[in-house]
């Protein structure tokens, strides 16, 4: 029996019964949250804080930026049990509290994920270069220098076409050799 | 170091495929990826070496060859699949040059084909002694080529590091792997999909690699900013040296628009007889399943922008190719020139490829390759090719920096591996990670068969992680095989899992998965204990 065709001898997981977030730093400007929530834990929310609580709350993920102290609330659904998050700030710390938002100014907290830092997105100014070689430190400066490579460079117009990938091209080419996709679609073009 | 060259060029070529190896099927579909890529490229490249080494050409290559590459290249089934595969090509293409004894524009490719795959089966089987690998050694031996590390199953090691439990063993087993196969230390380490984030470094460091590569802005966004740009190394805050890929020549290579490959004279890679000739003539080179594939007997052109292509003319594509290295060539000599008058070092121009393109996607990508070499032997003195080690080892002294989490996928992070598409596999992913953790802890001492359930659970989990799944899922092709492997895989996880934790292993199954997948068979679970 051709592989593809074997039945599905593995059913994965929803959850694994435990209340937990886990947050990623997708890109600059992206983080992704996935969590879940045991019933364990929904009920110790009830006993302590009331049904009436949890009735009158929804959802909702905390966002904080621990560099700049600031953060905003996210609504969500019941059914939700990932999230990809818009932030402003690259090069910053986050971290995610998953919990009930019972009005626009009190939210309770439920689980909090780990930290994570947003990647840069931008050249940086710097002053100060710091040589080794590889044990000992000196100190330097050829900066002035520096700004004829970077002129060569064209960075403005690499910011545009970033991620122009090897692999996309050479995996493309390795999966879908099967399927017969045009070669117009990547190449051929004149 | 006094020398008359202005500054350095070092390819970097990555050739990597995923673990695919089915005994349980007599013929296997996805198996065809390794044999295409012998033919079309692992093939070649040593043709290509073994060619410049004959004519006293002074040439520097890097190349990683991963750990799940290394283990098919040396497996004795897919060996013989190999030779097997073979076999059925040199059958189709005799029947071919009696279909197109009529058609000289075709008839001469049948015989290029038939040719071409007969001094396949001889240069694997009696040259190579079917063990490609060896080969590479052999090259690596006269200081030409310098083989480098890559990380166990090729996993995208940015979002496995929430537990670095998950990156150091991928990163220690890839390093072991390299030492079993090639008897010496890995200096330095091809990140997979150039995935970098700062916390890769620690394990990188224990593990004695001393270089890795990133992509463009994981040094131009580095902080503080490199001096040099891309042209130049630095030196992370770990000690560990970092290079980065060239905006200019991957651009020159790697562009849909006008990069190489896409020129018209060069053989088109989707034209293949396996879709074009008569079901009952081709049914026995397809799919069993009368799926259509690609039988690697391709006779057309890339021709323009039309479905009317013209007849591929191998000869004028090698002069092409030629014309390339030459373009390849001069490019970077006006790039060496402009940049030696602002540095106070030689600048080195990092160029990496999947070495899959050069072969397997573009054809005449090998003979571009060779062209090349010689040429800037021969032809020019304004720049040498060198290898990251050479460059480390004469220009010692770097900038310190912290590089930009980065990648070389789509953007630039991690969105290829990281989208609607495919994050449902992290949440396993990361819990598979944290239970082998559990399990290392908790079974400081194994032996019998707890500790082959353990090994095993290590390498369900390692083959899990490959980033070939994600970016299978993403692309939207094949999908079906990288959901079913990834499911597979973590499903035999959990159930080995919950086997060792009541302490009830299933001995006939679990040796019949160690037989299926093999990979890493000297793997030590307890790598995975806490940090």
């Amino acid at each position: 029996m051709d592989y593809m065709n074997t039945p599905n001898t593995y059913k994965l997981p929803h959850s694994y019964g435990e209340t937990k977030i886990v947050l990623v730093a997708r890109d600059p400007n992206c983080l992704f949250a996935y969590w879940e929530i045991s019933g364990a834990e929904t009920r110790r929310f009830i006993d302590e804080l009331g049904i009436e609580l949890w009735q009158k709350s929804s959802p909702a993920l905390k966002v904080k930026n621990l560099s700049n102290s600031s953060s905003f609330i996210i609504a969500i659904n019941d059914y939700a049990s990932n999230w990809y998050i818009h932030v402003d700030n690259p090069n910053c710390f986050y971290e995610v509290e998953y919990g009930r938002k019972i009005s626009e100014s009190f939210f309770v907290p439920i689980v909090s994920s780990n930290y994570v830092q947003t990647p840069n997105n931008t050249v940086l100014s710097s002053t100060y270069c710091y040589f080794m070689d590889y044990r000992d430190f000196s100190k330097s400066g050829f900066e002035d220098k520096s700004k004829y490579i970077y002129d060569m460079l064209d960075i403005e117009s690499y910011y545009k076409n970033i991620g122009i990938s090897s692999m996309e091209f050479a995996f493309n080419s390795k999966f879908e050799q099967c399927f017969g996709k045009s070669s117009l679609e990547l190449f051929g073009k004149e | 170091m006094i020398t008359l060259h202005k500054g350095h060029v070092a390819i970097v070529l990555h050739a990597h495929l995923p673990f695919v190896r089915h005994p349980e099927h007599k013929d296997f579909l996805e198996e065809r990826w390794l044999f295409e890529a012998i033919s079309e490229t692992y093939l070649p490249l040593i043709q290509c070496f073994e060619s410049l080494l004959d004519e006293g050409i002074d040439f520097r290559v890097t190349m990683s060859l991963t750990p799940p590459l290394l283990t098919m290249l040396t497996d004795t089934l897919l060996q013989n699949r190999y030779i097997d595969h073979l076999l059925k090509l040199i059958d189709l293409t005799e029947k071919e040059i009696h279909r197109t004894k009529n058609q000289p524009e075709f008839n001469h490719l049948a015989k290029m084909y038939h040719n071409k795959f007969k001094s396949d089966l001889i240069m694997f089987k009696d040259k190579c002694k079917c063990d490609i690998v060896n080969a590479f050694k052999k090259i690596q031996s006269t200081g030409k080529l310098e083989i480098i590390a890559c990380a166990a199953t090729h996993g995208y090691l940015p979002i496995l590091s929430n537990s670095p439990e998950a990156v150091n063993a991928q990163i220690t087993i890839g390093v072991d792997t390299y030492k079993k196969f090639f008897g010496v230390s890995p200096k330095g380490m091809w990140l997979p999909e150039c995935g970098y984030t700062p916390m890769v470094e620690s394990s990188l460091k224990r593990n004695g690699i001393e270089f890795f590569i990133t992509e463009s802005h994981g040094l131009l966004f580095a902080n503080p900013k490199p001096v040099y740009g891309t042209f130049a190394p630095i030196v992370t805050t770990n000690g560990i040296v970092a290079f980065a890929r060239d905006i200019e020549s991957s651009k020159q290579v790697w562009s849909s628009h006008d990069g190489y490959p896409a020129d018209k004279c060069y053989r088109d890679f989707y034209r293949d007889i396996g879709y074009d000739l008569d079901y009952e003539y081709i049914k026995d080179h397809i799919s069993p399943d009368g799926h259509r594939i690609q039988t690697g007997i391709k006779y057309y052109s890339i021709t323009g922008k039309t479905n009317d292509k013209a007849p591929y003319n191998p000869e004028a594509a090698k002069e092409k190719a030629v014309l390339h290295a030459e373009d390849f060539i001069r490019n970077r000599e006006k790039q060496i020139l402009y940049l030696s008058k602002y540095m106070d070092r030689p600048p080195i121009v990092v160029c990496p490829y999947d070495a899959e393109l050069l072969g397997h996607w573009w054809y005449e990508g090998p003979h571009w390759l060779y062209s090349m070499f010689k040429k800037i032997h021969t032809e020019q003195n304004t720049f040498s090719l060198i290898t990251l080690k050479e460059y480390m080892d004469n220009n010692p002294i770097m900038q310190v920096a912290v590089p930009c989490a980065s990648s070389w996928g789509y953007n630039g992070y991690n969105e290829v591996w990281l989208n609607g598409s495919n994050d449902w596999i992290y949440r396993h992913l990361h819990k598979g990670a944290e239970r082998m953790t559990e399990l290392a802890n908790e079974n400081k001492i194994a032996e019998g068969i707890k500790k082959e359930a353990l090994n095993q659970a290590a390498r369900e989990l390692l083959l899990a992680q490959s980033s070939d799944w994600a970016f299978i899922m993403k692309t939207g092709t094949m999908v079906q095989y990288a959901v079913k492997r990834t499911t597979d895989h973590i499903g035999r996880f959990l159930k080995l899992y919950h086997d060792i934790k009541e302490n009830n292993i299933d001995e006939e199954w679990l040796m019949d998965m160690k037989n299926k997948d093999n990979i890493f068979p000297e793997i030590d679970y307890r790598i995975y204990k806490t940090m």
